[in-house]
């Protein structure tokens, strides 16, 4: 496929340049334009929410607005530090559990399974990706919450239902792309181990993994972006109570979930603050996938 | 020896991992639809919500859901099919190309919930939109843009060149081999990208929460505001009416099966057409 | 790029434009729907505001329409400070309000029309043993002073409050009403999104502490008596149960024609005892 697809665009790409020599035709206009309308609205995206975010970092200061240890904002206490560690928290905690399910299920997938149980897979990852977060939201209220109550006592809202929903929302990333990734490894990686006797798991482990480390890793880290940005869900088993995080089983407010939850109402300086996070969740989710794009081109 | 007993465990394990997935999403699935298909008629559907308590029908929802789709796929479907068109078949390798690919990446990783302020800020106060069908579509195209610029574009790579050769070597102009012979060909392709963005729309909340509303309301104009059927669910499972909240993720669920399998009916059907000669 | 960018920018006037023009229409055909037949009422009624009175609202406009088929009544929510601005400029009828008017608002030449007791319960898990607060001691739970059931008499137990996000009326209630304006709810309060979540967290946490509207208490939660008093609707009548508030129909000016005639079903017994009671506390008069 691959290969067939470069030997097109190239072939194209000099029908192309012949006809630019001439001139753009209309139709190329309009679906330039088209195109573009993407690159417009990521920068509008960018440029609004910096302009309705910057009197906040003007006012308050970047460091005690990042930092600053209390999120009150109707007492005009605006500190993200609380938010951003739950954040960070439910990533990682989620990353954790999600991470190596994920990618065990992608290996099993691509290098066990028969083809009927790898479609019936397959189409399983797909429709966890499908399911809307506030449906997770709603079976994270209906049956984990009362879950963790039993298990761990408390009001069973907190960080660990919301480890626990992210988790079953990103595993769908993990699989996908890694199992991509596992797929595109040639076989004689594989064969070599078995010719010297070695057994499936070897051929797995010392054949596919090492040439598919990159894309497992690309993603896991399209994963954290999901995970970082996921709102719905994590707002409807947070809790929402915006404590600097000390257990896992407390309750909790993430960034994304905040901003759902006040946005109705917030004005002036709340207003802003808001945008605050928003910025900084847009800086999160480039970092993030920028990173995924060079991992995964320096594996090509 | 020891390394075949390994072997064996580590695949046992594999399979735990990969039974325990399957059984949880059967679980899910089961339990959200075994509860809410009790009490379930298909007047549910057909009726506004009614009374104090505001239950027993999801119609206006449904009615938002379905308009705001179509209004999203109305803008979105032009712009990311001939924005798909044009990275297939006319982009080179340049410097605005990459740039406008990098920035296509970066807007599907925005978070929803940054869409639905960028919405807010916007289409609701700034251009004065209001809560509407309308502020909540432009929103929406925004964030179903880059999946179906991607999925257009894959299509209309799929196609094999030795269509395109044909067709120019008949004469036709670029622009004709394009319109008349690739566009139906990929068709069925990018049609699923519509699917998969409509479902995306369907199931999003966070981005049409303050953009398009919350008024139960059924919309008739562009204007007017609406509560999507995703949206109604977070409502209804916050405010605690548990078993209408069933009957709502019932037919949020069957909707996304529903788009699910269809697209991968019409994916595979595209694919066994041209899986020879894309090898 | 520029000049990219203002193609761009053409698209999206020309989306607006189309819905512009679609709104135009629309308008239109709904001044020719208004037909005047003197006997019968007819016409419409914008409703609109406090998330908190859209159910009435609702449950009346169908009632209403019903009744008198030649009026459209429309019904939004969202929320009580639109409600009154809508009202205040003219693009709605009505301005549901679950507050009372802030003083700059006051000047605006609205009329009030409560439509609706709301009462605040303190609730607290079926099992816990007390069974009465004194209006100190709930101020201390919610601002965290005290943190132990068995400062007010029950086991040794850490109480967890559990509180509505900050959009909530209720909330804004509680924090006038009962904490005080300048008072900060204890840290670790959940703020919840939603009044009935919070009330099956109360419902499922055995030493959990929360305020909530009394349409919302059943057997699952236990309401406590402040001061002695249960909240009850004798009791709410004769204003020995304190923690209550009228919800508000606001219209500007005088109410007429068929925006009076909704309003006085509202207010009518069979509405009130008939539909209303069963979420709220009708309004005495």
């Amino acid at each position: 496929m691959g290969h067939y697809q470069k030997s097109s665009t190239r072939s194209l790409n000099n029908g192309t340049a012949y006809l630019k020599m001439r001139k753009m035709s209309l139709v190329e206009l309009v679906l330039f334009l088209f195109t573009l309308t993407s690159l417009v609205g990521l920068v509008l995206i960018f440029l609004f929410v910096i302009k309705e975010s910057l009197p906040i970092f003007l006012k308050v200061g970047p460091l005690p607005f990042l930092f600053g240890s209390i999120w009150q904002p109707t007492a005009g206490k605006f500190g993200l530090l609380p938010l951003l560690l739950s954040s960070l928290i439910l990533v990682a905690g989620s990353i954790i559990l999600a991470g190596p399910l994920g990618v065990a299920l992608a290996i099993f997938m691509v290098e066990y399974a028969p083809s009927y149980v790898r479609i019936g897979l397959k189409t399983l990852v797909e429709l966890l990706a499908g399911i809307p977060s506030v449906v997770y939201g709603f079976f994270g209220i209906i049956v984990i919450i009362p879950l963790v109550r039993n298990v761990v006592g408390g009001s069973g809202f907190g960080l660990i239902p919301g480890i626990l929903v992210l988790t079953v929302m990103i595993i769908p990333t993990v699989t996908a792309v890694a199992a991509d990734a596992i797929r595109v490894v040639p076989k004689e990686n594989r064969l070599i181990i078995f010719a010297l006797g070695g057994t499936r798991w070897q051929s797995v482990y010392r054949g596919v993994l090492p040439a598919a480390t990159r894309g497992i890793f690309t993603g896991i880290i399209l994963a954290e972006g999901r995970a970082i940005g996921e709102t719905m869900a994590v707002l409807m088993v947070l809790g929402n109570a915006p404590l600097l995080p000390r257990t896992l089983n407390q309750p909790a407010s993430a960034l994304p979930s905040q901003i759902a939850l006040d946005m109705a109402y917030a004005s002036g300086d709340h207003r802003t603050a808001l945008f605050g996070i928003g910025l900084l969740l847009l800086i999160f989710s480039a970092l993030f996938i920028s990173l995924a794009r060079r991992v995964a081109r320096s594996a090509a | 020896m020891r390394r075949r007993v390994y072997d064996r465990i580590v695949q046992i394990i594999l399979i735990a991992i990969a039974s325990m997935m399957a059984l949880f999403l059967i679980y899910l699935v089961g339990y959200i639809i075994g509860s809410g298909i009790r009490g379930f008629s298909f007047g549910f559907l057909t009726r506004a919500p009614s009374g104090i308590t505001q239950t027993g029908g999801v119609w206006p929802m449904i009615a938002s859901s379905m308009y705001l789709i179509g209004l999203t796929l109305l803008i979105a479907v032009p712009l990311g099919v001939g924005g798909g068109i044009y990275l297939a078949e006319y982009a080179g390798q340049g410097r605005i190309v990459e740039t406008i690919r990098f920035a296509v990446d970066i807007l599907s990783s925005v978070p929803s919930i940054v869409f639905g302020l960028f919405g807010l800020a916007l289409f609701v106060q700034f251009f004065g939109l209001k809560y509407s069908m309308l502020s909540g579509a432009l929103t929406l195209t925004l964030m179903v843009l880059p999946l179906l610029l991607k999925i257009s574009e894959e299509s209309f790579r799929a196609v094999p060149v030795t269509y395109r050769e044909a067709s120019l070597a008949l004469g036709a102009t670029k622009d004709q081999t394009i319109f008349r012979i690739i566009l139906p060909t990929a068709l069925p392709a990018v049609f699923t990208g519509v699917l998969l963005s409509a479902g995306r729309a369907f199931g999003e909340t966070a981005a049409v929460l303050y953009t398009a509303g919350l008024s139960p309301t059924t919309p008739v104009f562009p204007l007017d505001g609406g509560r999507t059927l995703s949206t109604h669910l977070y409502l209804l499972a916050t405010t605690g009416k548990i078993e209408e909240s069933f009957k709502v993720a019932m037919v949020l669920l069957v909707v996304i099966l529903v788009f699910n399998v269809l697209s991968n009916v019409v994916i595979s059907r595209f694919r066994r057409r041209f899986i020879k000669e894309a090898r | 790029m520029k000049r990219e960018s203002s193609k761009t920018l053409i698209v999206g006037l020309f989306v607006i434009l189309s819905g512009v023009v679609a709104i135009t229409a629309g308008c239109k055909s709904k001044t020719d729907s208004k037909q005047d037949t003197k006997s019968k009422l007819s016409g419409g009624v914008r409703v609109g505001g406090s998330t908190t009175v859209l159910p009435i609202a609702q449950a009346a406009a169908e009632q209403f329409q019903a009744k008198n088929p030649d009026v459209k009544v429309e019904v939004q929510g969202t929320g009580s400070s639109e409600g009154i601005k809508g009202v205040t400029e003219g693009t709605l009828d009505i301005g549901d309000s679950s507050r009372e008017l802030k003083p700059e608002e006051k000047s605006l030449g609205l009329v009030d029309h409560a439509v609706a007791i709301d009462v605040i319960a303190f609730a607290v898990h079926p099992s816990n043993k007390v069974k009465n607060l004194t209006p100190d001691q709930i101020k201390g739970i919610l601002t965290g002073k005290i943190g132990n059931w068995k400062e007010v008499g029950g086991l040794d137990e850490k109480i967890q409050v559990v509180g509505r996000d900050e959009a909530s009326g209720t909330r804004e209630y509680v924090q006038k009403e009962v904490i005080g304006k300048d008072a900060k709810f204890v840290q670790d309060a959940l703020a919840l999104p939603g009044t009935g979540q919070l009330k099956a967290a109360v419902a499922q946490t055995p030493f959990a502490f929360g305020y909530m509207s009394i349409g919302q208490v059943d057997s699952t939660v236990r309401a406590l008596k402040v001061d002695n008093v249960a909240p009850t609707p004798k009791s709410v009548e004769s204003k020995d149960y304190k923690y209550q508030r009228n919800l508000h129909m606001f219209t500007k000016g005088k109410a007429k024609g068929a925006t009076k005639a909704f309003i006085d079903f509202v207010l009518s017994k069979e509405f009130q005892s008939g539909t209303l009671s069963k979420e709220f506390y009708p309004i005495t008069k």
